[in-house]
């Protein structure tokens, strides 16, 4: 239970932005000198 | 923009660090969510951010586009020669084939927030790991908006997303205010 209660603290205090990130994404790589 | 972080790319050396970097080239990496920003409009946004005509003295501060596949090797080179077009002046970036990347050190990610040590303290406790750290969308958003890009109505839109305590929230408006209000 100790380690379940960890857990939802954790989740709990990710950013909203965070949690909705999209699973599917692109990467893109560049050096700007 | 959903992750970034900056590393070193485009070298043949194994496992390359700042005081070691061999014949790698400093980057940025992007992760984006295709269906709200295109590669086309971050090619737009690369252009617009650096001088493509000025000769790189080293490997190491080289401007170029790495790409990850065809369609974006194709976008890559056609933006390069409309740049060509409109400046009139030989283009020194480089386009080339992405093959490896190494993230940089802890110190170089995230390098404004890592200026903030009450901002960047909300994102540690939230994310003890650095890694986590470097992959959170709302420490690259507020990394972002501290470096100056975003405006404080845009911070204001986005504030209630981002994980800050009231008084780290406040503080960010405060900082964005005087810088872009």
């Amino acid at each position: 239970m100790e380690m379940l209660a960890t857990i939802e603290a954790k989740t709990a205090a990710i950013p909203p932005i965070d949690a909705a990130a999209p699973l599917k994404t692109a990467t893109a790589t560049f050096a700007l000198g | 923009m959903v992750r970034t972080r900056v590393g070193y790319a485009g070298g043949t050396k194994e496992a390359p660090t700042y005081h070691s970097l061999g014949d790698h080239t400093e980057t940025i990496q992007i992760d984006y969510d295709p269906s709200q920003i295109s590669y086309s409009d971050l090619l737009d946004i690369f252009w617009r951010n650096h001088d493509p005509s000025a000769r790189a003295w080293s490997k190491q501060y080289m401007a170029a586009v790495f790409y990850h596949n065809d369609g974006q090797k194709k976008l890559a080179e056609e933006s390069r020669e409309r740049e060509a077009s409109k400046r009139k002046k030989r283009i020194q970036t480089q386009i080339l084939p992405f093959t490896a990347f190494y993230r940089a050190e802890e110190y170089h990610q995230k390098y404004r927030l890592r200026h903030e040590r009450n901002l960047l303290q909300e994102f540690e406790r939230i994310y003890p790991a650095s890694d986590d750290l470097v992959d959170s969308t709302a420490a690259a958003r507020v990394n972002g908006y501290l470096g100056g890009f975003g405006t404080s109505a845009e911070l204001k839109a986005d504030l209630n997303r981002l994980g800050l305590s009231a008084e780290g929230s406040r503080y960010l408006l405060r900082i964005v205010d005087s810088k872009n209000p």
